[in-house]
């Protein structure tokens, strides 16, 4: 290292929240023996306009290149203290954040000269850690303004339509050799209040569609590969027999849903008058109901079942077209069999008008579904009414069975092209039900529709729309910056195992010329390569091995025997660290955290280092399951504590004492307890 | 357990019923089961709910309820009615199955003997002889057999 190394320590009083238990003089003064730092002060009131302002003096004045903050927590504070170093012209990676309010003041309250202690190793800790940072920058990526939309269905179409009209170019793929989608086969929307063709909505959007100049539209298309990330896809199109290669820098999928066809149940497939929803709709569309006198409609066939939730769309569907049947003509008895009926909004008064113009309502148990019954050619359908405890036989001339649904055929295909993933259900699955919605993991890829999940058409409409804001954001902005948090391979070292490159949740990492190549733009940073690497070849930038290993290292330096190692992952496990500070809650003083991006980072190299070095116990904590800000992170996670128990047990170490949680950003009681219960098992206390 | 065909069932009841002006409708009725909830004679019996003679009433399961004894566990109280979130006018409703009822000779014993006792005595209890020679001693006037006006009353509808 041949630069000269001067860090300055900042540590915060936040009023009293820290000062009121942390003795900061005696930090400040301890941190002033630390070797390399060049500065340590004392501030009142750190993420103040004032302060923030003395102290990019005191970085220019004291010719600072390493910056130490102590105070609150890098989850709410570091974008503001990054911006500041930056301004006083020190790259925002040598930036280091210790949290010792959440960690240390906030928890600590009963033992002052402990908390001021721990507070001195995290200092240490975060001074070591510094040291070895390396100045990184921002990536940034060109994005220009052609959006790939998938499927050409009401949502693709609305998706499209709004891309357009903000003078963007779309590039609408239909597989069909119509626009339009499920709507195609359904009679009418939305039947009390207004009461709306199918085809004449389609043939509404359509029109805007077609004559939009911004839109093209490929009818009787197949995707044959989505090749690259946002700002530089290569997609290759298979339509009307041939190929056709063309770039996109957003991608939108809109493939929609079918039916889950109910073959083998009910009598359907082997007597025609047994049918689904959409083919009723197919009848009402096409004036073919023809002489029926007693429909039953049968609700909830192969959804709100062990395997598939509620299709959330059904109840609302067999109320239309029972009413759709009724207005066909009055006579026609019409019998809703049902297990619960959820109808809000709107919905609620179709279902009034239902009721009143003579749709009977049957409710069956869960565990005693009607029966189709056929005798003499006559079909009929025994129901159990659990509110009369009566069975009764129905007959009927027309069975409809509601059937839940399911991603479209096409899902499976894009799944593989787009490097995205799908539910147990089929559908595809968003980056998150309430953070992203809309989005896929993936910068750059938006989701709408029925491909996310069962819609009616307004929702379906108003995702469309949503999709379309996501991916002009990028679009807009002309660029994509993403934190310089990257995997760094090097591949003097690399034997090309090719490990890095299957295990990679993005495809972040391509194989080229028998090497693995990080596309930096897909790259997350989680580190769950570098931690698997057979030859310590990858590095990641701003957490490498020897960063995090210094940090044990200072951690350990004293009296490793009380202290407990603890790796956090940055989003939801240091989120339930805050949440315990946050609440006040109360737990021993010995843990020394270390934040990592993801629990996939945790080598079981750093474990051993902790355990080496006398730790008296290791914690890995991470996201929750099945959640994870990096798709399968913590999955891997788990996995490899498991192989780290076994190394330790071999090495002669106590197993035992590798601990693991799994906590949401909300959960601090969770971590709370469990620093509680370590300490116990640990013989600690 | 007996299995009934929708096709006996009388939808022209259900019309019939809803086509008076004092009951209104009856389908809006969501099975939420306030009524039961409420009712003081579900609490000590469970065969009476009033939520079944709704449901049964909407199915249009006339000869059930009609022949069947369910409605005239009724007390009359009008909980389930004044509870009723559909405003269902559960009450009133019963009241006039009771009456369909008793019109087609579907009384209970226990009803039919109380309403041959008007006839006879214009009393449900007997008051005889020496009824009223305690009540002279008390100074009570004696009560007169009323049959000949209860029958009147009776007759009327």
């Amino acid at each position: 290292m041949n630069e000269n190394i001067r860090v300055g320590v900042f540590v915060c009083d936040c009023g009293s929240n820290i000062a009121g238990i942390v003795n900061v003089p005696e930090v400040v003064e301890y941190t002033k023996g630390l070797k390399h730092v060049a500065f340590a002060d004392e501030g009142k009131w750190s993420c103040s306009v004032d302060y923030l302002a003395k102290m990019k003096e005191l970085i220019k004045e004291n010719d600072l290149n390493r910056v130490v903050i102590a105070s609150c927590t890098p989850r709410t504070h570091e974008p503001l203290f990054k911006r500041t170093v930056k301004e006083a012209g020190v790259n925002p990676y040598l930036l280091e954040f210790v949290s010792i309010r959440e960690q240390v003041s906030w928890v600590h309250r009963a033992d002052p000269s402990k908390a001021t202690e721990k507070v001195k190793d995290l200092v240490r800790m975060g001074v070591a850690k510094a040291v070895l940072l390396e100045e990184g920058e921002e990536i940034r990526l060109s994005v220009k303004t052609d959006c790939l939309v998938i499927g050409g269905g009401m949502a693709g179409m609305t998706a499209a339509l709004n891309i357009a009209d903000q003078g963007f170019h779309a590039i609408l793929v239909e597989k069909e050799s119509r626009l339009g989608g499920l709507l195609n086969r359904l009679s009418v929307v939305c039947h009390d209040h207004v009461k709306l063709e199918a085809a004449e909505i389609v043939k509404a959007k359509v029109a805007l569609v077609e004559s939009h100049q911004n839109i093209k539209v490929y009818t009787n298309a197949e995707i044959e590969a989505v090749e690259g990330y946002i700002g530089n896809y290569k997609v290759t199109l298979k339509a009307n027999g041939s190929n056709e290669t063309f770039d996109a820098s957003t991608v939108i999928v809109a493939t929609g849903m079918q039916e889950i066809e109910p073959v083998g149940q009910f009598q359907y497939g082997s007597d025609p008058r047994v049918v689904t929803q959409v083919q009723l709709e197919g009848l009402l569309r096409g004036d073919e109901v023809g002489q029926v006198k007693d429909v039953v409609i049968v609700n909830c066939v192969n959804s709100k079942n062990e395997s598939r939730g509620c299709c959330t769309i059904g109840c609302s569907v067999s109320v239309k077209n029972a009413l759709a049947l009724k207005m066909l003509n009055k006579d026609i008895r019409v019998d809703i069999l049902y297990r619960d009926l959820s109808m809000v909004r709107e919905e609620g008064s179709d279902l009034e008008t239902a009721k009143r113009a003579g749709v009977k309502f049957i409710r069956f148990p869960d565990d005693r579904y009607p029966e189709v019954t056929k005798e003499d050619g006559n079909l009929g359908v025994r129901v159990y009414d659990i509110l009369l405890g009566k069975e009764f036989t129905l007959p009927s001339d027309l069975v409809v069975l509601t059937t839940g649904f399911k991603g479209d055929d096409t899902c499976e295909a894009i799944k593989g092209h787009l490097k995205v993933s799908t539910n147990p259900d089929g559908f595809f699955q968003e980056a998150h039900i309430k953070l992203g919605p809309l989005d896929f993991p993936s910068d750059g890829i938006s989701l709408c529709g029925c491909a996310r999940s069962p819609k009616n058409l307004k929702d379906s409409c108003e995702e469309g729309a949503g999709a379309a804001m996501r991916a002009s954001i990028p679009m807009k902005r002309g660029y994509l910056e993403a934190e310089g948090i990257v995997a760094d391979i090097d591949l003097d070292v690399c034997n090309s195992c090719g490990l890095c490159a299957k295990n990679c949740p993005y495809g972040a990492i391509k194989w080229e010329d028998e090497k693995p190549n990080v596309i930096k733009a897909l790259c997350k940073g989680c580190g769950l390569c570098a931690a698997d690497c057979p030859k310590n070849a990858i590095s990641i930038i701003h957490y490498s091995d020897e960063q995090i290993l210094a940090q044990v290292d200072a951690a350990l330096e004293e009296r490793p025997e009380e202290k407990i190692i603890g790796f956090v992952c940055h989003w939801c496990a240091l989120g339930g660290v805050d949440m315990a500070g946050v609440s006040r809650l109360q737990y021993p003083t010995n843990a020394r955290l270390i934040r990592v991006m993801c629990s996939a980072r945790v080598a079981i190299k750093f474990i051993e280092r902790a355990f080496e070095l006398g730790a008296a116990g290791v914690l890995v904590a991470g996201c929750e399951f099945p959640t994870c800000h990096y798709i399968t992170g913590n999955y891997a996670a788990e996995e490899r504590i498991k192989r780290a128990k076994k190394r330790l047990a071999r090495k002669g170490y106590d197993p035992e004492k590798l601990w693991n949680v799994w906590c949401s950003a909300a959960d601090g009681p969770k971590f709370a307890n469990t620093m509680r219960d370590m300490v116990k098992e640990l013989g600690l206390e | 357990m007996r299995t009934f065909s929708l096709r006996d069932l009388d939808s022209d009841f259900v019309d019939e019923i809803e086509s008076l002006d004092f009951i209104g409708t009856f389908r809006d009725c969501y099975a939420c089961g306030t009524c039961t909830g409420g009712c003081p004679v579900h609490r000590v019996n469970n065969d009476y709910d009033p939520l079944r003679i709704m449901r049964m009433l909407v199915l249009g399961l006339r000869e059930e309820l009609l022949k069947g004894e369910m409605i005239w566990l009724c007390s009359d109280c009008y909980t389930c009615q004044e509870n009723c979130p559909m405003e269902v006018k559960i009450t009133d409703i019963i009241n006039h199955l009771k009456n369909l009822a008793t019109h087609e000779d579907n009384t209970p014993l226990g009803v039919s003997t109380q309403k041959k006792l008007l006839m006879d005595q214009g009393k449900i209890y007997i008051i005889d002889e020496f009824d009223n020679k305690k009540r002279a001693k008390a100074g009570l006037p004696s009560l007169p057999e009323m049959a000949e006006e209860a029958r009147k009353l009776l007759n009327k509808r």
